[in-house]
């Protein structure tokens, strides 16, 4: 190892968040007994709105069925689970390049849904859709696919009278949070989850801060020029104080 | 640092990372976007549109490849190439 390398480990090392820092130490431990983590809950109040120029490739995007299990258990090895989502009347969007599935991205309207990885209840407000699970090949991840998956939701949203969208970026995922802020998501709450063997405990904190809302008082009150860009960024402010 | 690269810079930090390149979120022209957490592939998107906008260009779906698109010097030269072509063609 030479001792630039040394020096980039070090520096990446100094700038990532404690949790993360545990939670990577956590996770190379055999069976992992012990696992904690942060779940960053976000709210769109509205329909998603994806500008047409981003709509690139060719992926075609469709509501998956039953008989879709197979395709999509070829990407991610979870049958029984695709199958019990559908049973229970979660829906799936599936994008397709040349016929074959490429990606997924799963979608309920529960009042409940319980999360796979920490086994944590979500609860679904009435009109909303709760995103989750997205997945996409590899090879095909810059090519607007997630951006095609919300654009159906979005009809599909239109066309049932649904009024917002909920999901979740796990902490340390900057780059899914901040795509999500500048597509209007908001920060709603933080769960800090913890799994000792069998045992999970949680803890839920609101996403703002007290910081954060008088800011956010202070700027309803001498508002700015707005811009879906300063308010994502005013977003982003919030959302960093929150997670600090 | 060159004009251009400066400028897709600001850009970068601006719209992706809400103005602030310090910290954890500090980057070399060098670095690319997505191994630093810069930019995921919906930003990068988002990015092709403000190049196609902005310096009026065409970027074809197959030029949508991290070779070109996953750090700010891969940009500016991705970028300088394709203003190069579209003179010649002019």
């Amino acid at each position: 190892m030479t001792w630039a390398s040394l020096t980039e480990r070090a520096s990446t090392l100094a700038r990532t968040p404690r949790l993360l820092l545990v939670q990577k130490l956590l996770r190379r431990v055999p069976l992992r007994p012990v696992d904690v983590g942060k779940l960053c809950f976000l709210q769109l109040d509205g329909v998603p709105t994806v500008p047409r120029a981003m709509l690139r490739g060719h992926a075609r995007v469709r509501f998956a069925t039953a008989n879709d299990v197979a395709a999509l258990a070829a990407l991610q090895d979870k049958a029984p689970l695709f199958r019990a989502r559908l049973a229970e009347g979660d829906r799936c969007i599936v994008a397709l390049v040349d016929g074959r599935i490429v990606g997924y991205e799963w979608f309920s309207d529960n009042p409940v849904h319980r999360e796979t990885a920490w086994g944590y209840s979500i609860t679904i407000p009435g009109g909303y859709i709760y995103a989750y699970d997205a997945y996409i090949e590899p090879a095909y991840r810059n090519t607007g696919i997630w951006l095609r998956f919300k654009a159906h939701l979005a009809e599909w949203m239109a066309g049932s009278g649904k009024r917002g969208v909920l999901t979740f970026v796990d902490y340390g995922n900057w780059p899914s949070l901040r795509t999500h802020l500048r597509f209007g998501f908001e920060p709603t709450e933080t769960v800090l989850a913890l799994r000792v063997i069998g045992l999970r405990l949680f803890r839920r904190m609101r996403a703002v801060s007290a910081a954060a809302w008088s800011y956010l008082a202070w700027l309803a009150m001498h508002p700015p020029p707005l811009h879906l860009h300063h308010a994502a960024r005013v977003l982003h402010a919030v959302a960093a104080v929150a997670h600090r | 640092m060159e004009p251009l690269a400066q400028e897709l810079r600001t850009f970068i930090i601006d719209n992706f990372l809400f103005g602030d390149a310090s910290g954890r979120f500090a980057f070399s022209n060098d670095d690319s976007f997505q191994d630093h957490g810069i930019v995921d592939s919906t930003g990068i998107l988002e990015l092709v549109c403000h190049l196609q906008e902005r310096y009026a260009i065409e970027i074809a779906d197959a030029e949508l490849i991290p070779d070109n698109l996953d750090s700010v010097e891969k940009v500016a030269r991705f970028l300088e190439r394709k203003q190069r072509e579209q003179s010649r063609a002019a």
